[in-house]
């Protein structure tokens, strides 16, 4: 326990400095290796070989590409305008349009981030424009982008299953309807809280939209539905492996693009450019935590983690809300991909000591972390809105446009707590 | 989203951006593998290339783009408690974390050309029917991180040109 507690220290003083998080995580390992035995350094070379070929993860590049790909050739957009002409009656109007562009775009995106940027660089031009309610306008989008590592694909979920040896498929399948019913969530918020104080969001007048213009605007929306159908049915089917997935949802967005007239090559390259930075920064990420989980299982500590829980005199559920909270907290500093390969070492085996499902714990996981994209002051979500609109928006009117949003959040993990079938029905279905 | 500078970028050596390219072309060839697979699979082909070589490809893309990252500084970083020192302290954290990463890759460098070379001398294969040497994407794996090892020692020679020009600043009446 004691070695465990140096061993944290260790950790966190390097990287709450600002050391690189791979180096501190694979330079700490390499330090407790070495204090165990230096002859367990053989085994650090295969440590990384093994992340680096890694199958489950072939498909991260891919999809972050297939992302990029949507977001550059403005699918993205257009499904936004579209998605808005059906929905601007609704209580809320627009509000509606950015959960719902933002839980489609986040299908075939996998990063907060940029469902984020590419919703809100649409839509809030449009808002201010038709006078919505500003606070209300930066917290729904930053909100809505969170959906982007919760609804499939998602990079975390595949980070996740590559980590703890999880099906990527189920995990996917897991996250769907938890994803959906978090949408619903913040649009019937929205619904509500308009209803109450209508000055939040203008009343659509005059006469709606013509058949025309809806048949038009089914137009634009298929091309983004298709690649999530691709995506998610392949995957559902047992047709396409994750990987497949995502190279056939690539090249379903080329083809869309292509078809639309907006397939360039330089966006192809910038696109290409952007998804292989992201894999290689995030998998030498992968490669420190690798080596830190080797010193953490060599010294026996995962072992130990085990036993010290199993003979706490707590209920599981007491222990898990102890786990959430720490992520909570660490979601506030700690960017959530960073957390998660951090951490799973040392917290996955008292998750597996409780008997709750992995399949479960990766979706709730996601979820939390999910809550610090937009909670400052390392909200990742709440810059990228800010940075929309430069020295023009506070942080603190995102942040504070954001709160009820982060309480939702919060019910939904209480939710899936209560009922864990939310996200386990469906992959029991599948195959 | 990421600006795209590598690709233009004078700061960039050329064999960062050569490095770069051989990345892309493994990002690209996996993508075009297993769309062969895909596309072979109901016509009963069997394609085994994107089995055998997704994985290594997927090594190449990583390591080969690793140079371009470092020298951009796009390492993760939790930022939080830097950001509130001054200018001379994330001068001296900054210099710390590169010179944290020379001697971090220097290790990671020594113990995968380690691995490459068992690979060698035992005529180690991948498991699948091509049965190809796994030294060759080894080989790929310590190049790369050769070429970072380098990119960071560039940057370490930045930071460090950095710390004294923070020095002199502090120490200016």
């Amino acid at each position: 326990m004691i070695v465990m507690l140096w061993m944290t220290l260790t950790l966190l003083v390097p990287l709450l400095v600002g050391i690189p998080i791979a180096v501190a995580l694979g330079g700490s390992g390499l330090i407790w290796l070495i204090a165990l035995d230096p002859n367990y350094l053989r085994g650090v070379g295969h440590s990384i070989w093994n992340g680096a070929t890694s199958e489950v993860l072939t498909s991260v590049p891919l999809f972050i590409l297939m992302g990029e790909l949507v977001q550059r050739s403005g699918l993205a957009s257009r499904f936004y305008d579209a998605v808005s002409l059906w929905l601007r009656r609704l209580p809320g109007g627009l509000f509606h349009a950015n959960i719902a562009a933002t839980s489609v775009f986040s299908a075939v995106s996998g990063s907060s981030v940029a469902t984020a940027a590419t919703i809100g660089m649409v839509a809030l031009p449009n808002l201010e424009r038709l006078n919505y309610d500003r606070r209300m306008t930066l917290g729904s989008l930053a909100a809505g982008g969170t959906l982007g590592i919760l609804i499939p694909p998602s990079i975390p979920l595949i980070v996740y299953g590559a980590l703890v040896e999880t099906s990527v498929g189920k995990l996917f399948m897991a996250a769907l309807l938890p994803g959906i019913v978090m949408a619903l969530i913040f649009s019937l918020y929205i619904a509500i809280k308009v209803l109450l104080r209508p000055g939040l969001a203008p009343r659509a007048t005059g006469p709606g939209p013509t058949l025309a213009q809806r048949l038009t605007s089914l137009g634009q929306m298929a091309p983004l539905l298709l690649v999530v159908v691709v995506i998610l049915g392949g995957i559902y089917l047992g047709w396409t492996t994750t990987t497949e997935a995502a190279a056939s949802g690539t090249l379903v967005t080329c083809l869309m693009a292509l078809v639309q007239g907006r397939l360039r090559w330089a966006m192809l390259r910038d696109s290409l450019v952007s998804a292989i930075r992201f894999t290689s920064m995030l998998m030498f990420v992968i490669f420190g935590a690798q080596v830190f989980s080797f010193a953490v299982f060599s010294w026996g500590i995962t072992g130990e983690m085990g036993r010290w829980i199993g003979g706490l005199d707590y209920p599981p559920l007491a222990i898990l809300m102890i786990i959430l909270l720490i992520y909570l907290v660490l979601g506030m500093f700690i960017d959530a991909l960073s957390i998660m390969i951090m951490t799973l070492s040392i917290l996955y085996p008292i998750i597996l000591q409780l008997h709750y499902d992995p399949i479960w714990f990766g979706v709730v996981l996601v979820l939390l972390l999910e809550i610090g994209l937009i909670t400052p002051p390392v909200g990742l979500n709440l810059y990228t809105i800010q940075a929309l609109q430069p020295g023009r928006v506070a942080m603190k009117e995102v942040s504070l446009g954001a709160f009820p949003f982060v309480l939702l959040l919060l019910a939904g993990v209480a939710l899936l707590i209560a009922f864990p079938d939310i996200a386990l029905w469906l992959p029991r279905q599948m195959f | 989203m990421e600006s795209v500078e590598a690709k233009a970028d004078p700061r960039f050596a050329w064999f960062e951006r050569a490095s770069f390219w051989i990345a892309m072309a493994s990002c690209v060839l996996l993508l075009l593998f297993t769309l062969a697979e895909i596309a072979a699979r109901p016509l009963g082909i069997q394609v085994y290339v994107g089995g055998e070589y997704n994985s290594m490809l997927m090594g190449w893309l990583i390591f080969f783009a690793l140079p371009v990252v470092t020298r951009a500084r796009q390492h993760l970083v939790v930022d939080f408690f830097n950001a509130m020192l001054g200018h001379r302290g994330r001068a001296v954290i900054s210099w710390l974390g590169a010179l944290i990463m020379v001697i971090y890759v220097a290790a990671l460098l020594y113990f995968c050309a380690k691995l490459t070379l068992q690979s060698w001398n035992n005529n180690i294969r991948t498991q699948g029917i091509l049965r190809t040497p796994v030294v060759w994407p080894q080989l790929g794996m310590v190049l790369g991180l050769l070429l970072m090892w380098i990119s960071s020692v560039i940057v370490l020679l930045g930071e460090t040109r950095d710390l004294f020009r923070a020095a002199d600043r502090g120490a200016r009446p």
